[in-house]
């Protein structure tokens, strides 16, 4: 029952973002950028070009003098990559609020020590000194963030969010859609089951501790479902505390962190082929930016660890199905759920929430839309072609160019995740909390992994296949 | 009125708008990210699954712009 004994009631029309959406969400800036150069990509091949010129990066390298050669021979596509990603970012940063004039130097800051991160990558020792990029950019950026401290007039630049959702949606286009049909219900009931447990897990210990429902809530979603995102839906949907929102904020990005490391630390230590590891990193990962660097640094020890099978790309394309179609997209059911129960069965709080079925639209992931929609266009160019020449003909001129500005996306994003993880501005957790998601994270990873290997280990074992 | 937390609020108002137009609430990604400052690390104020959430600076609570309460005070009235 609402808490409405004081109020007058009126019918005055819900606040709703509408039409308006799709120019101030960063999601639907993700689908514009990444399904335009999609098209563009598409476009081109019809028209017998291609975007690979614009899509340059970095190749192998093994001394000093191959990577100045590269940059002098390339650079001219250097500046014409910086300047699309900084028309099409600066676009969306503009239309979201941030001023261009911050938001440029920012980025062209981003973007240079990104391409030095991407070259360090490409060193053909780098996997011999585990200089993998994606832990490198995190580990630098946590490095500068938390003792010299991340100048601030970089932090217009620093959108985690914006250049991982873009870069899942052009990582769509390398996803036939009769492979996401064909792994989506696998990856559904996996992350179906592992998320109910998980968030059961957290709630009950978390009420057992004496915490708040709300708190439990907000809690049980970051680790159960879509980490930092999950948490906020969450904690909005049921009108959680302030500072409990800020708690599971912090303590999903501790852990989101620590799990960067250790899941593709441990994986490897068991010898798990990529399409396993990238399932179980989907799993058991808290956020979308913080698995994908995990699963590309384990997709970059294939063919380079002795013992690790499979393509390297089977690592994020298990992460991505398993994270972004199993867990993300139920976050507004989650929501919807959960604001029911919070207003019909939980102590009341003097506030009248508005539990509807439209929470289930108003809080989806909208970029997914936009994941599904590349591997749709992709999909139905090659379904002209048979396999050899889309191997030969669309891969290379389509395909690879998309991929490659897909991995500039992730590191830009990773290089964010350091340079914005500021230690000290994490909420006071409370050891409460702290036992509660640590609970969830235990039962998490072990479920996760018993799933991963044992009840679906051939079908992401077989995933690239 | 169990467990409401400004019952002295409740007492002086009877408008009941919606969060989104109380001048209680503050619902800019701009200010969700100055309030929660470890938010944009892994995710973001601009991200539709935020919808139109906000700070409620009465309650001190993170909620729906769509939420009302006794306390509501319009922002057309300040």
């Amino acid at each position: 029952m609402h808490d409405t004994a004081s109020l007058t009631t009126n019918d005055a029309p819900l606040p709703s973002s509408g039409w308006r959406e799709l120019w101030l969400k960063e999601d639907w800036w993700a689908i514009w950028i990444g399904l335009g150069l999609v098209l563009v990509a598409i476009l081109l091949f019809m028209a017998g070009g291609s975007l690979r010129w614009l899509a340059v990066a970095p190749q192998k390298w093994s001394e000093g003098t191959q990577v100045l050669t590269q940059l002098r021979e390339h650079g001219l596509q250097y500046l014409a990559l910086f300047a699309l990603f900084a028309v099409t970012f600066g676009a969306g940063a503009a239309a979201l609020g941030i001023p261009l004039r911050r938001f440029l130097p920012a980025f062209a800051a981003i973007f240079a020590a990104s391409t030095a991160l991407y070259f360090l990558g490409l060193w053909d020792q780098a996997s011999h000194y585990n200089l993998e990029p994606p832990l490198v950019a995190l580990g630098l950026g946590l490095a500068v963030s938390n003792t010299v401290g991340a100048p601030r007039w970089a932090d217009p630049g620093l959108r985690v969010e914006f250049y991982i959702k873009t870069g899942i949606v052009l990582l769509g286009a390398g996803l036939p859609l009769t492979l996401i049909t064909w792994a989506g219900p696998v990856a559904i009931v996996q992350a179906g089951i592992v998320s109910l447990v998980t968030f059961g897990t957290i709630y009950f210990v978390a009420v057992r501790l004496g915490l708040d429902r709300r708190l439990a809530a907000t809690l049980g979603t970051g680790g159960a479902v879509c980490g930092v995102s999950g948490a906020i839906a969450i904690g909005g949907a049921v009108g959680a505390k302030r500072e409990h929102v800020s708690i599971a904020i912090s303590l999903v990005v501790a852990w989101a962190i620590v799990m960067i490391f250790v899941l593709p630390l441990v994986a490897r230590a068991l010898g798990l082929s990529t399409g396993v590891a990238g399932a179980w990193i989907g799993t058991s990962e808290f956020a979308d930016a913080a698995g994908l660097a995990a699963a590309q640094t384990y997709g970059a020890y294939a063919g380079t660890v002795p013992g690790i099978a499979g393509h390297a790309d089977d690592a994020v394309n298990a992460f991505t199905l398993m994270k972004v179609i199993g867990r993300d997209v139920w976050i507004g059911v989650w929501a919807f759920v959960l604001s029911v129960v919070a207003t019909t069965r939980w102590e009341r709080t003097g506030i009248e929430g508005r539990a509807d079925a439209g929470e289930i639209w108003r809080r989806f992931p909208k970029f997914v839309l936009g994941f599904v929609l590349a591997s749709a266009l992709v999909t139905l160019v090659a379904s002209g072609h048979a396999y050899g020449e889309y191997k030969k003909l669309i891969v290379p001129t389509v395909v690879a160019p998309l991929q490659a500005l897909r991995t500039w996306a992730f590191t830009f994003a990773f290089l964010s995740i350091g340079l914005t993880t500021r230690l000290r501005e994490f909420a006071a957790v409370g050891a409460r909390p702290f036992y509660a998601f640590a609970a969830g994270v235990l039962v998490n990873v072990v479920l996760g992994y018993v799933l991963s290997t044992r009840v679906f280990g051939d079908f992401w074992q077989g995933l690239g296949h | 009125m169990r467990g409401a937390e400004h019952p002295q609020a409740a007492a002086s108002q009877t408008a009941t708008g919606h969060c989104a137009d109380c001048r209680h609430f503050r619902g800019s990604a701009a200010e969700i990210e100055a309030a929660l400052p470890a938010l944009k690390t892994l995710s973001s104020a601009h991200a539709a699954i935020r919808a139109e959430d906000g700070l409620c600076r009465l309650h001190d609570r993170y909620l729906s712009a769509r939420s009302r309460c006794s306390g509501y005070a319009s922002l057309a009235a300040s």
